[in-house]
């Protein structure tokens, strides 16, 4: 039975995609969740996984081609289990009879760590292997890629202007005192070796997430004149990409890691939004989104809800401000103003301010992260 | 202090003979002769004919002496002029020191020291001039400690001396007259943990004994085209210190073992398939070795420098591995 693999969606806000590179060719039996093809959007190259097994019967868009979301780029040949077995066994004495690509085992390692298919670098060794260096690199060329020739400010305003267009937002602001999470998060990190330490705006976010868990209005989707609330958070961070614009990809299933696993999680996904590697996923799932203005000195932002989300967290400058303690005195504390925008359609103030607390009470009791 | 390798060795035992009244000194030439190497020079007036032995030419029984008398609750410190001549004590040490505690069920512990001489590099022939070292690391039951540096020279005596097993303490005949900085003590000191003797990003040179000052001159020179070379001095043989290796490895990973014996099935063999077994992955390049030819060393003084591996050797070996 042929299937037609479609141009898939990157995003809401996306319409077309650019093939950039296919990495199969026509008579290549693929499995599901393999990497099939590289597609530039709007916002970066992504590597394009498929949803079908089969064998390519013909592939249809070419590299450099543009396709719009849901026109087929190749015809799949997908059959039944009992031949997919054999497939299987096929595609073993197929490999066996490949060259062998002389690659040094940590070169490779590297490469698989990012998604680089190897087989088409030429390697610099002493007898043409591929080495480390070669690796690092394709990495850093297809980081500067990754980026280039790609009008992202031109989806950002089409993302914008819809969002502002078509969700009646309403903005909330609280002041909030980190010196209790700021004094526990020295304690704790004296205990951790560096690549194990939190990192605050981590911290932060996490006591949004573990917030958010209590208020379902916040996390979902706003399709079709209804709220859908999701069953994960996939927590949307948006970066500042090099040379201006920004992306949202999410940390998927943000809620059901620990502290510690979420920490890495953001540096890992910071660190592939620099370097490429993002997946379409991380790209297209968010379901509530974040935005940390912190070293760029603004006390507060107001961000723009991303659609379909309905809710979208502000984090601003921490610094030290006077308060006013329980005894009345005044003296010198951290804070940070965070800033709730949220769609009035699914949401009221009431419930916002509630949320707001919420993060407060959480921050206020660093135990409970 | 500064101290030559010579002066770190007489002093260690000096300090090991003054503070461990059951200990004492047994093998050639140590007492009247003050020492082939002069490193009991005077210590037959200072410590007595009891306590510092001159044995007859028989390294079988004066080494079974020392194994006797370890049984019997004292401290002895053979003296093997070279490891050569080990060859004739091989029973004793082999067949007898490093299985006593196994064969007796654990009753027998046997608190021996055995001091000697290795390498090659003075025109001493063949049957002068070998690196048994790594050889004796096979044998379980044995500590082999390969002291390089000055303070290594002073302080591993004193650390073997306090074992309860046998320890082998193997010193290279080049490095007497090398000269370092020795501090008065080190509270911490541990002999099986290996050194990081000049740290660099770029490949892990991985040696020990006579071997180490070449290497780090080696390594120099590599710094001046803009390589930076670590260079770990093993300093125990056995139990090997893996960890330190493959620590360096993850950072660098392309490693070079400079080893003065011959290359088959040699202490640098085993390193090489450790690293194979744990460190694969993080391997960029085959490992590779660096040995002295499969030969005998000759007299010549031009041929027993081809045949050892010398600085300019180990630069070239390190150029080509960055080609």
């Amino acid at each position: 039975m042929n299937y037609n693999l479609p141009m898939p969606s990157l995003g809401a806000d996306m319409d077309e995609g650019k093939l950039m590179e296919w990495k199969i060719k026509v008579g290549d039996k693929i499995l599901k969740n393999q990497v099939i093809a590289a597609v530039e959007t709007t916002k970066s190259v992504v590597d394009v996984e498929s949803f079908r097994e089969g064998t390519v019967m013909e592939i249809i868009a070419k590299e450099g081609d543009v396709i719009q979301v849901g026109r087929p780029i190749a015809i799949l040949d997908i059959k039944g289990d009992q031949i997919l077995d054999s497939t299987k066994s096929e595609m073993k004495t197929e490999i066996k009879e490949n060259i062998r690509i002389k690659i040094s085992p940590v070169a490779k390692k590297m490469a698989e760590e990012n998604h680089i298919d190897f087989s088409q670098i030429k390697g610099t060794g002493a007898e043409g292997e591929i080495t480390l260096k070669d690796i690092e690199t394709k990495l850093r060329t297809k980081t500067e890629k990754a980026f280039l020739g790609v009008n992202l400010r031109q989806a950002i305003a089409a993302v914008m202007s819809r969002s502002k267009k078509e969700i009646p937002h309403y903005y909330l602001k609280k002041r909030m005192n980190l010196d209790s999470l700021m004094n526990w998060l020295d304690e704790t990190n004296k205990k951790l070796t560096p690549p194990d330490r939190l990192l605050l705006p981590a911290l932060l976010m996490r006591a949004v997430i573990v917030a958010l868990k209590k208020f379902p209005e916040m996390n979902g989707y706003f399709k079709e004149d209804r709220f859908e609330a999701s069953s994960n958070i996939n927590l949307g961070i948006a970066f500042s990409v090099k040379g201006g614009g920004v992306i949202v990809p999410a940390v998927l299933e943000a809620d059901k890691m620990s502290t510690s696993e979420f920490n890495k999680a953001v540096q890992n996904l910071a660190m592939r939004t620099k370097e490429g590697g993002l997946k379409n996923r991380e790209l297209s799932e968010g379901t509530f989104t974040i935005t940390n203005v912190g070293d760029l000195g603004s006390d507060e932002v107001y961000g723009i809800i991303f659609p379909p989300q309905v809710a979208i967290v502000g984090i601003g400058h921490i610094r030290k401000e006077p308060i006013i303690d329980r005894q009345d005195q005044l003296r010198a504390g951290f804070v940070v103003d965070i800033t709730l925008s949220a769609d009035h359609r699914v949401s009221d103030g009431l419930l916002g301010a509630r949320f707001l607390n919420e993060i407060e009470k959480k921050l206020n009791d660093p135990f409970s992260l | 202090m500064r101290l030559t390798y010579r002066e770190a060795l007489r002093l260690g035992l000096k300090e090991v003979l003054a503070t461990h009244k059951n200990s004492f000194l047994i093998g050639e030439d140590v007492g009247a002769y003050g020492g082939t190497y002069a490193v009991s020079k005077d210590f037959l007036a200072e410590f007595g004919s009891e306590r510092i032995i001159d044995a007859p030419l028989s390294e079988v029984g004066f080494t079974g002496i020392g194994i006797g008398a370890a049984m019997g609750g004292m401290k002895p410190i053979v003296e093997i002029m070279t490891v050569n001549f080990a060859l004739l004590a091989f029973d004793q040490i082999i067949n007898s020191a490093a299985i006593v505690n196994f064969m007796s069920g654990g009753q027998i512990s046997l608190p021996l020291v055995i001091r000697m001489t290795s390498g090659g590099g003075r025109q001493l022939a063949a049957q002068h001039s070998n690196s048994f070292e790594g050889w004796l690391a096979h044998i379980p039951g044995l500590k082999i400690l390969t002291p390089a540096t000055v303070e290594d020279a002073r302080f591993m005596l004193g650390y073997a001396i306090k074992e309860n097993s046998p320890v082998l303490l193997i010193e290279h005949a080049l490095l007497f007259n090398q000269s370092a900085e020795c501090r008065e003590n080190i509270s911490d000191f541990t002999p099986y943990k290996a050194q990081i003797k000049k740290p660099g990003k770029d490949l892990t040179l991985i040696t020990y004994g006579g071997m180490l000052p070449r290497c780090l001159k080696a390594s120099d020179e590599m710094e001046k085209k803009g390589r930076e070379i670590e260079v770990i001095d093993l300093r125990s043989l056995r139990p090997l210190d893996d960890e330190t290796i493959f620590t360096s490895l993850r950072k660098t990973h392309r490693v070079l073992i400079v080893d003065e014996g011959w290359r088959s099935g040699s202490l640098s063999a085993e390193i090489s398939a450790r690293i194979m077994e744990s460190c694969f992955y993080d391997l960029d390049a085959p490992v590779q070795r660096l040995c002295r030819k499969e030969v005998p060393i000759p007299y010549a003084r031009h041929l027993e420098e081809a045949i050892i591996p010398q600085i300019a050797d180990i630069v070239l070996k390190l150029e080509e591995m960055f080609k």
